[in-house]
């Protein structure tokens, strides 16, 4: 055991302990879990989304732009189990490989607001004085805007591509992490530890990377949880309205696109990639909320 | 103390504001390409293409720029839409009254039927009624409001022809707002059911109920006089924050249904890379957006008179 931990006595300050807390509450979990059986379910969910993902070169049945002009919006059938579009493209290939774009898309852009935000917040939150206020000004400047609207305001500055979709996503969900990094750090710049560590010498960046960061980061990781269903949907959103993944390369958002045209005809066209959709953003969003109920030691206790 | 927190507010709000501008007066300016050449098309003449930059101000340095944009902007001028040769502001003003309205009725209905199912789910927590109520509000805040809009588009315009395609409700009458109010109003209200749901809770766990109840007072009232109201808080400062939601969601919804708001005249501009409405919507679309939460935070200081002493 290092100085800071027998100072700091019981309060987990290090990475070591961080983990050690968390094989600790991860027995209470499934205590907590088993009280809120759909929490349980979103994780599986997710994962099978990831996998999916990954996998696509693998278990795609065919090609995502192979067109088969003679069977064009066909329903399911046993040939396309999920019918095939108006240039005869399988969906269900389509909609594996759509889960790969929306997923690393909304993967990257979460990384990178997780990782900038965080960084921004907390060393904000630390340092205080102007150089704080101004990086909240520029995070409310952010937050003022509706954020369809930015980001599609964004994507007109850029123009539509999948890196730009990422980059859209980075700026426009960075602000949460840095809100929340920073209330971090400002609840923690004042803690005994870190008054104890300072004493003895550590240096600030010592204490951020030590104390701070790794006493914040479960909240941060359940933040995660919540935006990455948002930023699935926000690339949705920018690829429905053509602003995001371009074609022929299939996204959930432009696939539903797509079968606008052949609602009264193909309705599958649309439903299926939007079933996808939602299941996914379904999966993260229980996930995250049995995560945050968890970690929450108020709702812990009475329920 | 409440007009200081009103002023406090209010001065918050001019770096704010500062910034918002500056970033859209930025957006025609810093953009890739040349705006004046997508704008003009294929044949562009050059001796036009001068005189068009000339007028939008592009060959000014940048502080110059923002500066005059600025005057125009507090005279009403929001310039002129490149394709439609309309003025913005014409434009902005004749399409805005769509948005708000399948806005206000998309809020309205959505919270008639949200906070009772949340109160009820608290007060009946764990019930069927509650584990229902909050499946179908888990699964209500997961769907795409897009995805919705299309699904009852294909149930009840295409399968069974009940109601109409899309269009505003000014030609084809209130029926037409049906779809599109359920579509942007489902996700708001999936949001709002788990947030009074959660607020009651808590409400409901407090000290002050124990009391009421001991006092004998009939349940109605516990519930209804104390603990709603205290949990209702939180709430309208959700809604606040999610009227900006909703601003977005209608540019999804507007497209679908094919009604001609502020939203879908973004998604246009956008494709036709027309930059002066594009500022222009941004502008007033945050403009909005920002008072409603600067109303939302001055009403929470009147509900609540402790937020004003902080």
């Amino acid at each position: 055991m290092n100085e800071t931990q027998v100072i700091s006595g019981e309060q987990s300050s290090t990475y070591e302990s961080f983990w050690n807390s968390m094989a600790e509450r991860t027995r209470e979990a499934w205590r907590v879990l088993s009280r809120n059986p759909l929490s349980l379910v979103g994780l599986p969910i997710a994962v099978f989304m990831i996998v999916v993902a990954i996998l696509a070169p693998v278990i795609s049945p065919y090609p995502y732009e192979e067109m088969d002009l003679a069977n064009r919006t066909q329903g399911p059938s046993r040939a396309h189990l999920l019918g095939t579009d108006r240039f005869g493209r399988d969906i269900l290939s389509r909609m594996i490989w759509g889960a790969r774009a929306s997923l690393s898309v909304g993967a990257a852009g979460i990384g990178i607001a997780m990782t900038v935000g965080t960084a921004i917040g907390m060393l904000s939150g630390f340092f205080g004085g102007w150089l704080d206020e101004a990086v909240m000004r520029v995070m409310d400047i952010i937050l003022s805007f509706p954020y369809i609207v930015l980001a599609v305001a964004l994507i007109a500055m850029v123009g539509p591509s999948l890196r730009n979709v990422i980059v859209v996503i980075a700026i426009t969900r960075t602000p949460r992490f840095a809100r929340l990094a920073r209330a971090s750090a400002l609840a923690l710049k004042e803690v005994e530890f870190v008054t104890a560590a300072r004493a003895i010498g550590q240096t600030n960046w010592g204490i951020i990377y030590r104390h701070i960061l790794a006493n914040s980061l479960t909240p941060i990781v359940v933040m995660g949880s919540l935006t990455t269903a948002t930023a699935i949907l926000t690339e949705a959103s920018l690829s429905f309205l053509g602003l995001g993944i371009q074609p022929p390369m299939p996204s959930w958002g432009n696939m539903i696109a797509d079968g606008r045209g052949f609602l009264m005809d193909a309705p599958w066209i649309a439903t299926f990639p939007g079933l996808a959709i939602s299941l996914t953003i379904l999966g993260f969003n229980l996930f995250g909320d049995g995560l945050r109920d968890i970690l929450d030691p108020r709702l812990r206790g009475r329920e | 103390m409440l007009m200081r927190y009103i002023a406090r507010r209010i001065i918050l709000l001019v770096p704010v504001l500062l910034g918002i501008s500056l970033f859209i007066s930025a957006l025609i300016k810093f953009a890739p390409g040349d705006p004046v050449h997508a704008a003009l098309g294929e044949d562009w003449d050059p001796q036009v293409a001068e005189e068009m930059r000339q007028e939008l101000g592009l060959d000014k340095p940048f502080v110059e720029w923002y500066l005059v944009w600025l005057g125009k902007v507090f005279r009403g001028d929001l310039g002129r839409s490149i394709v439609a040769g309309e003025t913005v502001q014409d434009l902005i003003a004749r399409r805005l009254p769509y948005t708000l309205v399948l806005s206000s009725t998309s809020m309205c209905v959505a919270l008639m039927i949200a906070i009772p199912l949340g109160v009820i789910s608290a007060v009946y927590k764990n019930t069927a009624t509650d584990n229902i109520s909050r499946i179908l509000a888990m699964i209500g805040v997961s769907m795409p409001v897009f995805w919705v809009g299309i699904l009852l588009l294909i149930v009840f315009a295409y399968k069974f022809p009940v109601l109409p395609v899309g269009g505003s409700f000014e030609r084809y009458g209130p029926k037409a707002l049906i779809l599109p109010s359920i579509t942007l109003g489902t996700g708001f209200a999936a949001l709002i059911t788990r947030m009074t749901r959660s607020t009651m809770v808590e409400a409901l766990l407090e000290e002050y109920i124990t009391t009421a109840h001991a006092k004998g007072l009939p349940p109605s009232i516990v519930y209804i006089r104390h603990a709603f109201r205290n949990a209702l808080i939180p709430i309208v400062t959700i809604v606040g924050f999610q009227f900006g939601v909703i601003l977005g969601g209608a540019v999804l919804t507007e497209t679908i249904f094919e009604i001609p708001g502020m939203g879908r005249l973004l998604v246009e501009a956008v494709e036709r890379r027309d930059y002066p409405l594009i500022q222009g919507i941004t502008l007033v679309t945050s403009l909005m957006f920002v008072f409603a939460n600067l109303v939302v935070d001055i009403l929470y200081a009147v509900i609540d008179p402790r937020v004003s002493y902080e």
